[in-house]
């Protein structure tokens, strides 16, 4: 513990990393993160096979997604085998294993098999471009891992940019499409400036504190907070930095042309996987920097005066408000569920800017449900694509006769989708709703309510182009893939179904928000 | 009685399950099925009916269980979780419980002739009187959130469907107005709930909160939070104008269902929550809950003499009677109050007539337009007899069942609000007015020769109105078997407002 009794200025480094940098010490650490070392092992078994078995030939790859699928699936199997019963630092501090850090890889790697199934229906992605493909998806995979993980500046910025450098190139894979690489470069160009603008941040919080360390930092500040107005604006720019890549108002430009750009498999892998990082990092950051520590882990009482709270809720509620409001006249599918991912993350940020335990599990659960509704829905748009080749609403008029099942699995997830119970999307904002009532944050409910209800005219009017809208001159481009229907049903079942024995589920997101603070 | 209203409630959905899974193109089945599914929650009415205990405003065929009961532990602070699955009647819900049975049973004949898309639609509304069944049998306040939402969404899509031209527009201006009063409901609910320490209990919040002064302080904000909700679904004045558009898209059933028991929901959430948990708030806003109800007889009234469409007419009626409900609950006496539950009640049966006859018409001749018909008496005389019974019974005719609610309210108002019970009686000028007027102007007069081959109800029609009309007259004469059951649970609640 560094005696910072007295401030002696930003050049001072007197401090104690107590960094274990022994070879035992690492090794004994490299045994707590079996499954990132899983994944990294299926990355290498990718590119292996496409070298050895596949180099050019172009044909279906059902070997690679085999692989992919059972190494995301061991992956699975090791994070929820070796759930740490308490919260652990590894490699130093550079990392933490903890309950919530393995919550947020189940969600990774879950979103990565559907994923794995929807590049698999969609015919977006050529096949001799799929081995780099599945590469640079799983490579993501395991830089959110990290990501979810990360308790020191420098882990952080560098799991960002692992996520963030695979995420370009993932976003312009249709190749020939201009659409595609409109939206690669796109996303490097504001991608790269907001790395940026969070390192200029990081190096601020770094020459406040002299530690890179979020725990060691967090006791720093706790002795002596001399600039609360330098912090706050350090924390400003992270925030900033962070809010691009979770896409929350003001910060969202980039994201409905690089979601309607990228395939649409990849499109729906990022409104997920990399949202949850940014949560699981956002929400892991300010507690673990800024909760106050000499209140234990009972209840966390944030350090004085930042009012970052209020700056959060501010944030949320602009993301529910214009995201909404940018939603309701998209005719694009691809568009509107872009716009309609705004307007979640805004109602995820509500729960962060009520950050306590019940905050955090309001995220987990929120995260959770938004996995497997949104991808549920995207899977329907994937599989519709095939049928009539094209993405927009007015196209999908008389479909409820074609594909029955399919439109009633798709009225499931946007019924989940507006938040309405029985289903997991009602999960998601009922505890978000009631930690920030139980904060009585009545301004940032009030919005929250108006929003749901924005959320359902434009959500129903993609019910409404599919149940009710006439069937026209309709061009068929195609068959569904054959397992489209079975999986989004068996998807919509958990939707509504998760929902009732509740007390199961709640019990493994409760003990999910358990995180490592360092104490 | 062991799981009464658990099977009441959850049988329709099994059936809207089993119809799912039918084979396609067997409709006559899926018919069946959902007669079936209806005939049973109407033969546990019954048994409610004979099981319910009189003279006792306790909860009768209770069902608890634990749903979700955990303590997360978050460091060394417990946060405890109960939601619970809570089930029982008392003289307040007993009557709907009942209603919601018989309409759904019969609405399922009325719906015969549906032959688009058959297995949705049958299986749709079933999910409908789930969700209806829920509502009222609910005491647990999630658990009443659940159901009060599970039913827009067959709403929407019955209305949607299987409507009239501007049906898209009406299904989704039903769904928006319901969901802003819902949303606006849960954060109430979920204040309530932390106001309780950890519980959704209705009936435990309603002996708790009125004690508790952080409850009271909040008790203005928080009932009207409520109120909105179950104000946009009676609907009262300024949130009414989704149900003329929602009742003229919508096929017959859906309009019988919809006046007859939807609309109910907003006056039994009223006295369910409202009334016995913020006791102070509901004095409070009394005055101004009379003067809403006054608007809602007058303008209602007003606007249904305006309509030349016979449907839009019913539909404005309906909002000119649960004005009555308004007003009678306003008034805080339990003469009056009974009234209102009483007139619930025969409004719920007399307008799902109106509807019904409204359908039997339209189906013949496809439009609804008063104007164009004219002497149909001649034509069609069991017809014209059975709208003239239900007619004379939804203006209140002394001897048929619309009377006594009217009567009650107006009894039981008169001291409480003098000048408004007074404006209200115009109301019943008015619907005597709107009702007459369009009895002569297409039973009576010179016989309109377009109409000569019009054939008059059939007996599948006639069966699915003969019970309401049964009811009607019945309890017309004889009121005691419906006041009996809600007497003394609306003379408790009274006497623990005021």
């Amino acid at each position: 513990m560094p005696p910072w009794s007295t401030w002696s200025g930003p050049s001072s480094r007197n401090h104690d990393l107590s960094f274990e940098t022994s070879t035992a010490a690492t090794l004994e650490s490299l045994g707590h993160v079996v499954p990132e070392l899983i994944v990294t092992v299926t990355i290498l078994a990718v590119i292996l096979i496409d070298l050895l078995f596949l180099r050019g030939r172009g044909k279906r790859q059902g070997p690679l997604e085999i692989v992919v699928v059972l190494g995301i699936g061991a992956a699975l199997i090791a994070t929820w085998a070796g759930t740490p019963s308490g919260p652990r630092a590894v490699f130093g501090t550079m990392l933490a294993v903890d309950p919530f850090s393995a919550f947020f890889d189940t969600i990774f790697l879950l979103a990565t098999l559907l994923f794995v199934c929807a590049t698999m229906m969609s015919d977006e992605i050529a096949h001799a471009d799929r081995p780099e493909y599945y590469t640079l998806a799983v490579g993501s995979v395991l830089g959110m891992m990290l990501m979810a993980a990360a308790t020191d500046l420098v882990s952080i910025f560098i799991s960002v940019e692992f996520v963030s450098l695979a995420s370009y190139a993932m976003a312009g894979f249709a190749r020939g499409d201009r659409l595609s690489s409109e939206a690669s470069l796109k996303y490097v160009l504001y991608g790269s400036v907001s790395s940026a603008v969070m390192l200029f941040g990081m190096s601020y919080l770094y020459g406040l504190t002299g530690t890179t360390s979020l725990v060691a930092g967090n006791q720093v500040l706790y002795a002596s907070n001399p600039y609360p107005l330098a912090l706050f604006f350090a924390l400003v720019l992270v925030i900033a930095g962070l809010g691009f890549k979770i896409a929350c108002v003001p910060f969202h430009f980039w994201a409905p042309d690089v979601y309607e750009g990228a395939p649409t498999p990849v499109t729906a892998f990022f409104t997920v996987a990399p949202k949850a990082a940014g949560f699981a990092l956002l929400a892991r950051m300010l507690v673990t920097l800024l909760s106050n520590p000499t209140t234990g882990g009972d209840f966390w009482t944030f350090l004085g005066q930042l009012d970052w709270p209020l700056l959060i809720a501010i944030l949320a509620a602009g993301s529910m408000t214009f995201g909404n409001l940018g939603a309701l006249r998209q005719t694009n599918m691809k568009r509107l569920l872009a716009y309609s991912s705004i307007a979640h993350v805004g109602f995820v940020l509500m729960a962060v800017a009520a950050l306590s335990p019940e905050g955090l599990h309001a995220i987990n659960v929120y995260m959770a449900a938004y996995l497997v509704m949104n991808l549920g829905a995207f899977l329907v748009v994937i599989a519709l694509r095939r049928r009539i080749g094209s993405v927009d609403i007015r196209d999908y008029g008389g479909l409820a006769s074609d594909a029955p099942m399919l439109v009633v699995a798709m009225v499931v997830f946007l019924y989940s989708l507006t938040g309405l119970p029985p289903s997991l999307g009602f999960m998601g904002k009922y505890y978000v709703f009631a930690e920030v009532i139980r904060q009585e944050i009545w301004w940032l409910a009030a919005i929250g309510a108006v929003n749901s209800v924005i959320a359902l005219y434009y959500y129903f009017r993609v019910a409404k182009a599919m149940v009710f809208g006439a069937l026209g001159e309709r061009r068929w481009v195609g068959a569904l893939p054959e397992f489209a229907t079975s999986l989004t049903v068996a998807l919509a079942a958990v939707t509504l179904v998760l929902g009732v024995p509740w007390s199961g589920f709640e019990k493994v997101t409760t003990y999910s928000a358990t995180l490592f603070l360092g104490r | 009685m062991g799981n009464t209203l658990t099977l009441m409630t959850f049988v329709p959905l099994l059936g809207a399950f089993v119809i799912m899974l039918l084979p396609k193109g067997r409709d006559e089945l899926v018919r069946w099925t959902a007669i079936l599914a209806t005939a049973l929650p109407l033969a546990l009415a019954f048994q409610v009916w004979n099981g319910f205990e009189r003279g006792t405003s306790a909860i009768q065929f209770v069902e608890r269980a634990d749903w979700i009961s955990l303590t997360a532990d978050m460091g060394n602070r417990q946060i405890p979780l109960n939601i619970e699955y809570y089930m029982g009647i008392d003289g307040l819900s007993v009557s709907m419980v009942l209603l919601t049975a018989l309409l759904s049973f019969l609405c399922i004949i009325a719906s015969w002739g549906i032959d688009k898309w058959v297995k949705a639609y049958f299986a749709l509304f079933l999910l409908l009187e789930t969700g209806m069944m829920g509502v009222f049998c609910a005491l647990d306040f999630f658990l009443f959130y659940v159901f009060w939402e599970v039913m827009l969404l067959p709403m929407y899509f019955l209305i949607g469907i299987w409507g009239g031209p501007r049906k898209e527009y009406a299904a989704i201006k039903f769904f928006l107005y319901t969901l802003v009063g819902s949303v606006v409901m849960l954060l109430a609910a979920l204040a309530m709930y932390y106001l309780m320490g950890g519980s959704f209990d209705i009936i435990e919040m309603a002996r708790v909160l009125p004690n508790n002064p952080e409850a009271v302080a909040l008790g203005k904000v928080l009932y009207l939070a409520l109120f909105l909700g179950f104000a946009i679904k009676i609907p009262l004045f300024p949130f009414h104008t989704w149900l003329p558009d929602a009742h003229v898209e919508a096929p017959t059933a859906v309009s019988v269902i919809l006046a007859g028991v939807l609309l109910k929901m907003g006056s039994y959430g009223i006295l369910r929550f409202c009334y016995p948990i913020f006791p102070d708030a509901t004095q409070w806003f009394a005055p101004a809950l009379a003067v809403l109800g006054l608007i809602n007889i007058i303008y209602g009234a007003m606007c249904a003499m305006a309509q030349k469409d016979f449907k839009k007419l019913v539909a404005y009626s309906s909002i000119s009677h649960m004005g009555f409900v308004c007003l009678g609950m306003a008034a805080l006496t339990p003469q009056a109050v009974s009234g209102a539950v009483m007139q619930m009640f025969n409004h719920g049966t007399i307008t799902a007539m109106l509807f019904l006859l409204v359908g039997v018409i339209y189906d013949r001749v496809h439009h609804r337009d008063i104007e164009r018909f004219g002497g149909l008496r001649v034509q069609t005389p069991v017809y014209a007899g059975v709208v003239m019974v239900a007619f004379f019974a939804a203006l209140g005719l002394p001897g048929l069942s619309g009377f006594w609610g009217e009567a009650f309210v107006f009894l039981g108002s008169l001291p409480s609000f003098p000048k408004v019970t007074m404006a209200a009686l115009l109301g019943i000028v008015l619907g005597a007015a709107y009702i007459l007027w369009t009895y002569e102007r297409v039973f009576l007069g010179p016989f309109n020769e377009r109409y000569a081959d019009l054939s008059d109800i059939n007996a599948r029609e006639l069966f699915s109105l003969a019970p309401l009309m049964v009811l009607v007259i019945f309890l017309g004469v004889y009121p005691q078997p419906l006041l009996e059951l809600l007497d003394a649970t609306l003379v408790d609640l009274v006497r623990a407002i005021v």
